[in-house]
């Protein structure tokens, strides 16, 4: 069932690229937020990190709430670009632990012709109130974590 | 290597680059425009697989499989409803945002046929307008919306040419379907591409310049340095003080000096040879600021020059000091405006070839053809120079000196090729002057009626590395420093600094905008003072027609102040009585050069072998709708329809100079050349010849605005011929601050086009408020810009808050058909009016702009 449709449409992201892996900050494939979703809006794939079914989701921030890690957000889906790593641990460190970490080498913020990326706590945030959604960042991004949602510019969700 | 689509066609570019680079340089796809190539302006959105994107950022190998649409692949449906759409809203100004915003409309309706609002604005929000506040755009998207659920397109709202009617502009149909061109879009056979290498330092000796391992380079046609100008190195507007290349032993002025040209094959090349280029510079201190530039002793920033002064004025009627002393209620503040980038969508661009005469023949975006011509024949040193406007992406006074005219020109008449200079978005907002920052000084009082005694003040501005049109501007500054109101003591004292920074010249306002704030604000104070409420304070002080202005000069019947501040009283009131924090300003802009200066306009009619009249003049429409205007006159004083005429570019050959886009002059002064032309058309229709009878014939006209020089020794000179006025309302939303609603009404004299006026009104108010609001343009101790197109602060389609347009009709110059013009002064009391609002928002009273304490801005 596709919840109504708002505006502007919100719903919940789950800031991880490379799930069940050595890292600390990612997605540990619990399933809090699975059972915490009355509208069956996320699954879990083998090994991957939990995924949100854009268009069952309600954005009412259930999972937000349940996720122990705290990754998941709730994500304005006009704008298509997103980080989907929560790495806090230095490049070198992340980089051993995730083949789908940011290891905060900056080449985003340089591409970003917004000023809107920056690199905090050795990963890439981008302030939404100043992306203009272009993907400069996400083509530059050597390691796949900023990925365009669509699948246009980068691989979307799922790497598979 | 990857195949995919482009508007329904397959294709495998050679060599993977970006998607916009293949489909312009390759595909020639020139639709889709090249704003700033670093993904922030969304002039060249795509549409890939239905999303918009900008081509500007995927690599052409990650596209396998998608199919790709540019402007040129609408269907015959869509480009039809979409120039309707587009040119019936009035949306379409310059034009180079265009073919982005059609895309992004076409995927919102697409997915969304029935989009409210909100929807419209978000589906626009991460493309840039410079032009048009975006109002008309928004409702262009509503009226493509109803005519694609409809399937059939309306009639026009009106089919009426003459002066007065709402037509749509003829040129819309060019821009939304991106098939007109603007210098960028000529792909001449063997085109070079030019660039300048620039300096290092702000301020340095260039010691020596080797170029040798450059033009050793294979692609590279062409490196030159000063020594290889044929004609004179420095050229400028009034003064010649802009270097075309620095010449071994000279000063560089800031960083965007020339120091060599290059030509090269392509661009990989260009880039390589320009770092191969080696320049010894002796390293010396800059002079960063005005304050400093005026210190005794300060690195000079000109050898030529004994001090950094570039100009100075002292301008006093009455006894300024005296009537203050003698006011009940007295006000003074020091005020503090920042610099301003233009950010006009299509940076600078020339391309420049020999053309079947030997001569150097430009294609140019620039607001004067004409300006372009006779600099580019200094810097040749040869008459031999033929200019062409293309069209132009947006001026807004930026585009009036030279950035890369003499350049393309340089090279092409170097190489013998074709070559196109085109600015890097960091070079152009680097390299063309900017709104000047202003520290003014000023002191106000009045009586306890509020009635204005005297207004004193100094100003201090910083014109940067050249001369530019640093000193027009301080003098127009200081003579509208006093505002639309009628009082007899004014002194201001005005001088202008060379520093190191980049250069300041004309900018949407021309010195106005600056002193506005600071007369207006201090307006707002007394009012206070006085118990009254800033709408009666200006009431009482209005200029009404046979006023005299504090410059002396007695206003015409035409004046029409005080109906502009009629028109806001009710949505002032209205504001008040919601209980909504709302600030006033007024303000006048000449309309026409003035103060004595020869200032002609020419238009020469030509009735070709077509049977249709072709109107030529030396005027540039750098989006403001001139072609429209003129026709719309010819048509009303002629006998002749609409699809008799034909509007013809600038250009230099044929068009007759008729000055400057600056100083809202040409709807005036063109305008009334354009009728005077007609009259001259008419003796011949009126004895029975039809167009076929006049074919070969041409009819010229031309009109001289006589005004009075500054300080001339007459009673009450005339300095303008004629002043738009203003009045302008900003309310606040109560409880968070932000602004709610823009009012503006405007005195045009009569509106030759209503639907263009209110693009223009939205436009500078938008523009304005980011002035007053949100936009920086910060320098580093290197003298270097730090910001980028997207971090400037313009305002986005969904941050544009409601604007109210009211073009108030009031005709009286007996010239141009009732015509004054209305470019600079949308933009002039925005400012002020937020600042007051602001005030009865919190208490701040706040003098420097942006102004802080907003949610607008975050703090430094």
């Amino acid at each position: 069932m596709a919840v109504k449709s708002s505006f502007p449409r919100w719903s919940a992201l789950v800031a991880c690229g490379g799930g069940a892996s050595r890292c600390a900050y990612g997605c540990t494939g619990c399933g809090a937020c699975v059972s915490a979703c009355k509208l069956g809006a996320i699954r879990l794939p083998e090994g991957g990190p939990a995924r949100v079914d854009a268009d069952r989701c309600a954005a009412c921030g259930a999972c937000v709430r349940a996720c122990p890690q705290g990754i998941i957000r709730l994500h304005d889906r006009g704008n298509p670009i997103a980080v989907l790593c929560s790495n806090r641990e230095k490049g070198a460190l992340a980089r051993e632990r995730c083949g789908h970490s940011c290891i905060g080498c900056g080449l985003c913020q340089r591409a970003c012709g917004a000023g809107a990326i920056q690199v905090a706590e050795h990963r890439a945030v981008i302030d939404e109130a100043r992306c203009l959604g272009c993907g400069m960042c996400a083509v530059s991004c050597p390691r796949q974590v900023i990925r365009d949602l669509r699948g246009i510019l980068t691989a979307g969700l799922s790497l598979k | 290597m990857a195949t995919f689509l482009v508007n329904g066609r397959a294709v495998t570019p050679g060599r993977n680059q970006k998607l916009l680079r293949f489909l312009r340089d390759e595909l020639h796809l020139t639709g889709t425009k090249d704003g700033c190539s670093e993904g922030a302006c969304g002039a060249c959105t795509v549409l890939i697989d239905g999303w918009p994107c900008r081509a500007c950022v995927p690599d052409t190998d990650t596209l396998a499989g998608r199919s790709v649409l540019t402007i040129e692949g609408l269907s015959p449906w869509e480009r039809e409803v979409y120039t309707f759409a587009y040119a019936e809203a009035g949306a379409v100004q310059c034009g180079f945002c265009i073919p982005g915003m059609v895309l992004c409309t076409k995927a919102l309706l697409d997915k969304n046929p029935d989009p409210t609002e909100p929807e419209i604005r978000y589906a626009l929000r991460n493309n840039y307008c410079r032009c048009t506040g975006y109002v008309k755009i928004i409702r262009a998207v509503q009226l493509a919306s109803e005519i694609l659920s409809r399937g059939t397109l309306p009639e026009p709202g009106t089919r009426d040419w003459t002066v007065g009617s709402r037509v749509q502009r003829l040129d819309a149909a060019e821009k939304v379907l991106g098939t007109g061109k603007y210098p960028d879009d000529y792909y001449p056979d063997g085109m070079l591409l030019g660039s300048a290498l620039r300096s290092k330092y702000p301020r340095a000796r260039v010691r020596s310049i080797d170029t040798s391992a450059a033009k050793a380079l294979p692609g590279v046609a062409a490196v030159l340095t000063a020594g290889d100008i044929p004609g004179q190195n420095k050229i400028g507007h009034l003064k010649h003080d802009q270097y075309t290349l620095i010449p071994v032993g000279g000063l560089t002025h800031y960083l965007g000096d020339a120091v060599a040209l290059v030509a090269a094959e392509d661009r990989e090349t260009l880039e390589k040879a320009k770092k191969l280029i080696r320049v010894d510079y002796e390293v010396l201190p800059a002079v960063h600021d005005p304050r400093e530039a005026a210190e005794e002793g300060a690195p000079r920033v000109f050898d030529e020059e004994a001090d950094n002064v570039c100009a100075h004025r002292h301008i006093s009627r009455g006894d300024a000091a005296g009537a203050i002393r003698r006011s009940k209620h007295v006000v003074r503040r020091q005020f503090e405006t920042p610099w301003t980038e233009h950010a006009f969508l299509e940076p600078e661009c020339a391309v420049a070839f020999l053309d079947g005469d030997g001569d150097v023949f430009l294609y140019s975006t620039d607001q004067s053809a004409h300006q372009t011509l006779h600099e580019c024949r200094l810097v040749l040193g040869t008459d031999r120079v033929k200019v062409q406007n293309a069209l132009v992406g947006g001026g807004f006074g930026g585009k009036e000196d030279m950035t890369v005219q003499h350049h393309a020109a340089l090279l092409a008449h170097a190489t013998g090729r074709p070559v196109k200079v085109k600015l890097t978005r960091a070079e152009s907002l680097l390299v063309h002057p900017k709104r000047h920052r202003f520290l003014m000084d000023f002191t106000m009082g009045c009586d306890e009626n509020g009635v204005i005694q005297g207004v004193q003040a100094k100003v201090v501005t910083d014109t940067g590395a050249f001369a530019s049109l640093g000193g027009p501007v301080l003098e127009r500054a200081c003579t509208h420093a006093a505002g639309p109101y009628q009082y007899e003591n004014f002194e201001i004292e005005g001088a202008a600094y060379y520093t190191n920074n980049p250069p300041a010249g004309a900018f949407r306002g021309f010195g106005v905008t600056q002193t506005c704030f600071a007369a207006e604000t201090l307006l707002n104070m007394l009012a206070e003072e006085v118990g009254i409420t800033p709408w009666e304070i200006r009431m009482r002080n209005a200029i009404r027609p046979g006023g005299t202005l504090p410059n002396g000069q007695i206003v015409d019947e035409a004046t029409g102040l005080v109906e502009t501040l009629e028109a806001i009283k009710p949505y002032y009131d209205q504001a008040l009585a919601a209980g909504k924090p709302a600030g006033l300003a007024c303000a006048m802009k000449n309309a026409g050069v003035g103060v004595g200066i020869a200032d002609t306009g020419r238009v020469k009619l030509a009735v070709e072998a077509d049977k249709k009249v072709h109107i030529y003049t030396g005027a540039s429409c750098i989006g403001q709708g001139l072609g429209t205007v003129l026709v719309q006159m010819a048509v009303t004083c002629t006998d002749l329809e609409r699809e008799d005429f034909v509007y013809e570019r600038s250009n230099t050959w044929i068009a007759p100079d008729s000055g400057t886009t600056s100083g809202s002059r040409q709807t005036l002064i063109t305008g009334e050349a354009c009728c005077r032309a007609c009259e001259a058309l008419m003796a011949d229709r009126r004895r029975g010849l039809s167009l076929a009878d006049l074919a070969g014939r041409t009819y010229y006209g031309e009109y001289l605005a006589k005004t009075d020089p500054l300080g001339a020794d007459v009673p009450n000179p005339v300095s303008h011929v004629a002043y738009g006025y203003a009045t302008q309302l900003c309310v606040l939303d109560e409880k968070t601050g932000r602004v709610e609603r823009l009012v503006a009404a405007h005195d045009v004299g009569k509106a030759v086009n209503p639907l263009s006026c209110e693009g223009q009104i939205e436009g500078g108010v938008v523009m304005s408020m980011g002035f007053a609001l949100r936009e920086r343009y910060p320098l580093d101790e290197n003298c270097r810009p730090t910001a980028r197109f997207g971090t400037l602060g313009l305002f986005r389609a969904h941050e544009v808050p409601e604007i109210v347009a009211i073009v108030v009709d009031k005709p009286g110059l007996k010239v141009a058909r009732g015509a004054i013009g209305i470019g600079e002064i949308t933009s002039i009391p925005t400012a002020p009016a937020i600042a007051d609002a602001y005030y009865r928002w919190d208490g701040l009273r706040r003098c420097r702009l942006p102004l802080d304490r907003t949610l607008y801005r975050e703090e430094e």
